[in-house]
């Protein structure tokens, strides 16, 4: 068995925002296979995105430890580990696509094959673009492509495709799973559509409320490559159907 | 284009009320002279206007640029340092706080009546907006911009010149051009201090032979510089920055 890509350990998170402590993440143990496709879901503000700070580096756990590699987080960061994907791609405006896509490798100095790239997100004749000329589902491929120029093993994507319709929500899930295949990374995907999540990952971790813990990581059986017909399946409904349940669980609990 | 015309219309439609009202009321040349006289004033001082007004130019130009650099300056250290900030900043507001129009007489008193004390008081016209409006430009940078750039260890240098620096053209244009109008009135006061030459200085002679014509001719060539050189500045915005970067200037 080769090293896990990312090892969370009992880990926990608080902030303090102005006097008061936010206690975000309560205690998170996890172990990410090398080259393994995580989905992340939880209820708002549960602290998914605070444990994909965690990996990259940008925010210190204040318990426990988090190992990426072998190595702590800092480390990971000073060798450029995570590819970072937000949900609004956050291009800059005055670059065009071309030089969005390059922008990070241009940072650490390493040679991106730009056109190799937008053509694999099917971009082609859009490297002069501005950001503002582009769709949203065309703006977000460029923010994968952002991710993938400098080569990371580790993709950290926080909801990338919550702020698209359904349609090219669904494009771009099947690009993001072909491109998966193909260039194999070790994936952290949070993710508030259980569909979505069940369709692409290996693992599904459902979160608690803040201060999170998992409730359960549910394993999804499910063969690749796959494809949209796998959300026919009755497998895929029945492992829909326990993730949801799973949630309900962190529902009631803060009813009550 | 529509507007515009009525812009227009307005405008001769006033030109000519003015005209009218000071035929018929008999107001007197030295309190309110007639456009026509105006352009009658232009036409005869031409030559000496257009060698005030060169002069002029000169100082507002000169004293432009040396405030908006200083400005810009002072504005990338305040970004790269806390300290400064703290430092400049107040200082900045200072130096808002003390009408710069009083301090004037002072600069003739430390810098003599030759075109230092000119470029001084355009110069210190021009800092204040250059240094807010760039400040403002480049300190405001997208989290997830730090976040992407914090996630591969990017140089402060890399942030300043890959984010910093293009975020922040548009503030940069919206402060220059601030700094432009402000710095022709720079250089008016700064004449009104004692001057050989400028439009400023006509004025001032123009106003004390009762010669209000040409008090407004000079005044009309001024605006007229304004203008031009708050145009050239549009002029290279448009040319450098896609419109949808453009922030609008207000006052
Ligand atoms: N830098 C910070 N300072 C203070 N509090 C923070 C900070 N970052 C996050 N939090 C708080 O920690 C909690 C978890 O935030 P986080 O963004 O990780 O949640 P999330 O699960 O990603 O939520 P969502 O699904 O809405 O994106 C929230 O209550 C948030 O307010
Ligand atoms: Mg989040």
């Amino acid at each position: 068995m080769t090293e896990p890509a990312v090892v969370l350990d009992h880990v926990a998170v608080r902030f303090q925002a102005n006097g008061s402590a936010i206690h975000a993440v309560g205690d998170v143990t996890i172990s990410v296979a090398d080259n393994e496709f995580l989905a992340l879901i939880g209820p708002s503000g549960c602290g998914k995105t605070t444990l994909l700070k965690l990996v990259s580096g940008l925010v210190q756990p204040s318990g426990g430890a988090v190992t990426v590699y072998g190595g702590t987080a800092a480390q990971a960061r000073r060798k450029r580990l995570c590819g970072l994907v937000f949900q609004e791609p956050a291009l800059l405006p005055w670059r065009t696509v071309e030089a969005n896509v390059r922008l990070v490798a241009e940072i650490i100095g390493r040679r991106a094959n730009v056109q190799e790239l937008v053509e694999l997100v099917g971009l082609s004749g859009f490297e002069r673009a501005f950001p503002h000329e582009l769709s949203g589902g065309m703006q977000q491929r460029v923010g994968l492509c952002r991710a993938l120029a400098f080569d990371p093993p580790i993709l950290l994507m926080d909801e990338p495709f919550a702020a698209l319709d359904l349609l090219t929500r669904e494009t771009l899930s099947a690009e993001l799973l072909r491109i998966w295949e193909t260039r194999r990374k070790t994936v952290l995907f949070v993710t508030h559509s259980i569909p979505e999540a069940v369709l692409l990952a290996d693992r599904v971790v459902v979160l608690t409320q803040r201060p999170s813990r998992i409730v359960d990581v549910v394993a999804v059986d499910l063969p690749r490559p796959r494809s949209a017909e796998v959300e026919e399946s009755p497998a895929f409904a029945a492992l829909v159907r326990r993730v949801k349940d799973l949630l309900r669980t962190t529902q009631d609990r803060a009813v009550r | 284009m529509k507007g515009s015309a009525v812009t227009t219309a307005a405008i001769v439609g006033g030109l000519i009320l003015w005209e009218a009202l000071v035929r018929l009321l008999h107001v007197p040349a030295y309190l309110l002279p007639a456009p026509s006289a105006i352009a009658l004033s232009i036409w005869t001082f031409h030559h000496v206007l257009a060698i005030d007004a060169w002069y002029t130019t000169y100082e507002i130009l000169l004293g432009f640029a040396l405030g908006a650099g200083i400005g810009f300056a002072l504005a990338v250290l305040v970004t790269f340092s806390r300290v400064l900030d703290r430092i400049v900043m107040p200082a900045a507001v200072l130096t808002q706080i003390v009408p710069k129009l009083a301090v004037a007489p002072l600069f003739v008193v430390w810098f003599g009546t030759g075109l230092a004390p000119k470029l001084a008081i355009t110069a210190l016209m021009a800092i204040f907006p250059v240094l807010l409006n760039c400040v403002a430009g480049l300190v405001t940078v997208d989290r997830r911009w730090r976040e992407l750039f914090d996630s591969v260890c990017a140089s402060r240098w890399q942030l300043f010149f890959k984010i910093q620096l293009p975020n922040s053209s548009p503030y940069v244009f919206a402060g220059l051009k601030v700094g432009m109008t402000l710095a022709v009135v720079g250089a008016i006061v700064g004449e009104w201090m004692g001057a050989d030459h400028g439009l400023g200085n006509e004025m001032l002679i123009a106003n004390s032979q009762l010669h209000t014509d040409l008090v407004f001719a000079s005044l009309l060539v001024l605006s007229a510089i304004g203008l031009v050189l708050f145009g050239i500045i549009a002029l290279i915005e448009d040319m450098t920055l896609p419109k949808y970067r453009r922030v609008s200037v207000v006052g």
